[in-house]
């Protein structure tokens, strides 16, 4: 297990509130591998997203540690690359601006940013837009170029933090099969956070359910579906089981949050 | 439906209707006598008065408007220059805000008028106090309009930023100023409008010219064609410079231009 | 529809309201006069007659309120707020050649002339040693001619040769002591505060002017306003006010020395000494001297004197107003 790019290691995050504390994850530990796609799912509240923001080093643990490459992580990291769910486009920037943010605080030349920007701008289909203004963009459109602008980056890992939960049910769809595509392209490591139990077995190697306050993992899912992102994998009877599984698994936490609320 | 925009053709032109129309009216209670015209004097008799004061052998109105601009835009450009890095920072920083704030509080809602005795002995009588009673008339408002600016810039984006391996630096100069810039330039707009309500104050005393200086010592002639002169051309260098700013936003925010509407 | 309804009824109430108390408030008693007036030594018949109960004798209920400037008491007169007051006449023609015809001019109560002067800082000492130096005063008032009439007499052109500074009454003395002006000329009380700072100089005198030379006044002699709306609604009235305010007159006349007592403090802050010195300067025109004073061998030959000035030199006033139409002396017939 030396190949772990990202270790979790017995985290617990406590938030502590005027009404007292809150524990939001505990005794978590998981294992992402290199090349791998893993799905965090759960209900809201479950702490996933403190999780994804512990990795991105914008929340430190109460205890344990985060490690990627085997050092823990202690300060914001640019080395995960964060996908955020409102896209967090700097709206006066261009999109080939925003696609070069990264590499030009980070030192790149003026001339390697351009032709790296005009790379990752065509992966992602965008070639045409580059001095259009993210106002100027559909939601689609603009979640490209968040994407575009992470892996212009050059992260180890990208964290994405439902990213695609603001777009409409078709763009929706799109965007999944094109972030596949262009993960397999590169053969990026990802962390996904969702609640949609839909997307999770359509992208990932690897499904973690996780149980409500105190969030720990409940179980782990190896998904061995073909990943072409193809609607018609929806259908296949393995998928459905898969599904259904799952999704009793996540029904049960919810009830559970739901009765924690009203009580 | 109730907010629509007319449009920039029939708006102005339902403006100078509305105009005219008030113009028409004043001028038609002053020449009925309604209004004594030592009281108001008609539209008519201001223009006059206008012309007198602009074409005559020692005119005085494009200087004044000159030298009371001078003294507006320096009070002006040094509350700006105090008044938004200032601004900046307590933006950014809680515990800095907190400790300036109540001190912006109890400036801010001082007239520009109360300075005058403290400006004086400190500064004279010179141009610097004049500068004084406009910086001190518009440097709190600044500094606020500031704050705001900044503290509405989306934090999402300093954590985007940040997370794109940014240095606080990097993102005051790359995310903070940007993002606050629009906020900031209406802030600065409406406060170079409050610079100018000022310039009476500025050129109550020790003052020789100036449109402040000129509605001062056409009350004392008892001059009401005079005062309006200078009032009116207080609104007009006001307008004139909105308009100027607005084209100064198209050219520091294109992309608020292009993305308008959606 | 219903809060829309009550909504609206609140708000024509509340308008009504307003209204309602703003015609209440307007309501004075009729026989309330207001008198407005400065620091100086020319309101002291004002203050004696409500001090000695003699405004009251004749039916008045005398308010006093204080307006430092002639020309703020003048618009307050002609705005209907105030009734009578004592004022430069310089702010009076100024206004009569702008066409505010809501007063009478009836009187001219006093000359004291030897009250404002032209006074230096510390190492100038004659007229040649002001060119290019700053002065400072209000601008005009009374000083305002008399600088330039001192300034023309000694050969400097007031707009050429050194630079005026525009002051409010009450800054010149504070001003002049910090040293940012060169000179500075006002009237009392300010005047002796410019002298009695060290190494003062004092270069030249409104008795110096030609003004004072042809007609014996000072520059912007003091005159007698009464509102006109309020004189003829009225006329008995009217004349019952200027007769008690003559008796006032007379009575500081025969008792300055007691007057200044019943007076410092509570309408002038200056030393009792200071004022009894001032006052003995003052010559009071009783009534039978207004008869005399107010015809073109008196103060008018003067007023015309001044207006060529204001029109002709200064350009501050855009006609030469026929003051004679101003001028009420019936008033003055009891």
């Amino acid at each position: 297990m030396s190949e772990a790019l990202i270790k979790f290691d017995n985290i617990t995050k406590r938030f502590s509130l005027r009404k007292g504390d809150i524990v939001a994850v505990k005794d978590f530990s998981l294992e992402i591998k290199k090349g791998e796609i893993l799905t965090i799912v759960g209900a809201s509240g479950c702490g996933k997203t403190t999780l994804l923001n512990m990795v991105a080093g914008f929340l430190t643990p109460s205890s344990g540690n985060i490690l990627l490459d085997g050092q823990p992580i202690t300060k914001v990291e640019p080395r995960c690359g964060m996908i955020f769910q409102n896209y967090a486009l700097f709206p006066w920037l261009s999109v080939r601006k925003n696609v070069e943010f990264g590499p030009k605080i980070n030192g790149v030349s003026k001339k390697v940013r351009r032709e790296e920007s005009a790379k990752y701008i065509e992966m992602v289909g965008l070639k045409g837009f580059e001095d259009a203004y993210p106002g100027e963009l559909s939601g689609g459109m603009r979640q490209r170029t968040a994407l575009c602008r992470v892996l212009a980056n050059k992260p180890d890992i990208l964290l994405c933090d439902e990213p695609f939960a603001a777009l409409d049910a078709m763009t929706r769809q799109i965007m999944q099969q094109e972030l596949l595509r262009i993960v397999n392209e590169s053969g990026q490591t990802v962390l996904f956070i969702t609640h949609s139990i839909d997307e999770a077995l359509i992208l990932s190697d690897k499904i973690v359910v996780m149980s409500v306050r105190p969030g720990t993992v409940k179980h782990i899912y190896d998904i061995e579906l073909p990943h072409s992102g193809k609607v018609e994998v929806q259908l296949t009877d393995e998928y459905l089981k898969l599904k259904r599984q799952i999704w009793a698994m996540v029904e049960e936490e919810v009830k559970i949050s739901m009765n924690i609320v009203s009580s | 439906m109730e907010g629509k925009e007319l449009g920039l053709w029939r708006s102005s032109v339902i403006g100078a209707i509305g105009l005219l129309v008030f113009l028409s009216l004043w001028e038609v209670l002053v020449r009925t006598n309604v209004i004594d015209p030592f009281f108001l004097p008609a539209p008519t008799q201001v223009i006059d008065k206008a012309i007198q004061m602009t074409t005559a052998k020692d005119a005085v109105l494009l200087t004044d408007i000159k030298i009371s601009a001078t003294r507006v835009l320096t009070g002006f450009l040094l509350s700006v220059f105090v008044g938004v890095p200032a601004g900046l920072i307590m933006g950014m920083n809680p515990v800095i805000r907190a400790a300036i704030n109540p001190i912006i509080s109890i400036i801010r809602p001082l007239p520009a008028l109360s300075w005058i005795p403290l400006s004086m002995l400190w500064l004279g009588i010179d141009e610097q106090q004049k500068y004084a009673i406009v910086f001190m008339g518009s440097f709190a408002s600044i500094l606020v309009y500031t704050t705001d600016a900044t503290m509405r810039v989306d934090p999402i984006l300093r954590r985007a930023a940040m997370n794109l391996g940014a240095s606080p630096l990097q993102i005051l100069r790359y995310v903070i100023l940007p993002g606050a810039l629009p906020d900031l330039l209406t802030g600065l707009k409406v406060v170079l409008a409050i610079a100018w309500t000022c310039v009476i104050s500025a050129e109550m005393v020790g003052a020789n010219s100036g449109l402040g200086f000129r509605i001062w010592t056409a009350k004392e002639w008892s001059d009401t064609g005079q005062v309006l002169v200078g009032m009116i051309s207080i609104s007009v260098t006001v307008l004139v410079l909105d308009i100027l700013f607005r084209g100064l936003e198209r050219v520091l925010l294109p992309y608020q231009r292009k993305t308008s509407g959606t | 529809m219903k809060t829309w309804l009550f909504r609206i009824t609140f708000v024509c109430f509340f308008i009504i309201f307003l209204f309602f108390s703003i015609s209440c408030t307007d309501k004075s008693p009729s026989n309330q006069v207001i008198v407005v007036g400065s620091q100086w030594y020319g309101h002291i018949p004002v203050w004696i007659g409500i001090e000695k109960g003699i405004f009251k004798k004749y039916g008045f209920d005398v308010k006093w309120q204080f307006i430092g400037k002639s020309m703020d008491r003048l618009n307050a007169i002609s705005s209907g707020d105030a009734h009578f007051a004592s004022l430069g006449e310089i702010a009076m023609l100024s206004a009569m050649a702008h066409g505010n015809t809501r007063f009478y001019w009836v009187g001219n109560q006093d000359i004291a002339p030897g009250f404002e002067g032209l006074v230096a800082k510390e190492g100038i000492t004659s007229f040649e040693q002001l060119k290019g130096k700053k002065i400072g005063f209000p601008f005009g008032a009374s000083v305002d001619i008399t600088c330039r009439l001192l300034l023309k007499q000694h050969g400097l052109d007031p707009k050429k040769d050194v630079r005026l500074v525009n002051l409010e009454v009450g800054d010149v003395p504070s001003v002049f002591q910090t040293g940012r002006i060169d000179a500075a000329i006002i009237w009392e009380p300010g005047f002796s505060q410019l002298v009695s700072i060290d190494g003062a100089t004092v270069l030249g005198m409104d008795t110096d002017t030609e003004v004072y030379k042809k007609f014996g006044t000072m520059t912007g002699p003091d005159v007698l306003i009464i509102n006109k709306a309020w004189s003829d609604e009225d006329r008995l009235r009217a004349k019952r006010f200027m007769k008690a305010y003559f008796e006032s007159l007379e009575w500081v006349d025969y008792n300055p020395e007691e007057a200044v007592k019943l007076i410092q403090g509570k309408y002038i802050n200056q030393d009792l000494s200071l004022i009894q010195k001032n006052i003995e300067k003052f010559i009071w025109h009783d009534i039978e001297d207004q008869r005399r004073i107010m015809t073109d061998n008196g103060i008018f030959g003067q007023a015309d004197y001044i207006i060529r000035i204001l029109h002709e030199d200064m350009k501050v006033i855009p006609n030469k107003p026929d003051f004679r139409k101003w001028v009420n002396l019936d008033i003055l017939s009891f």
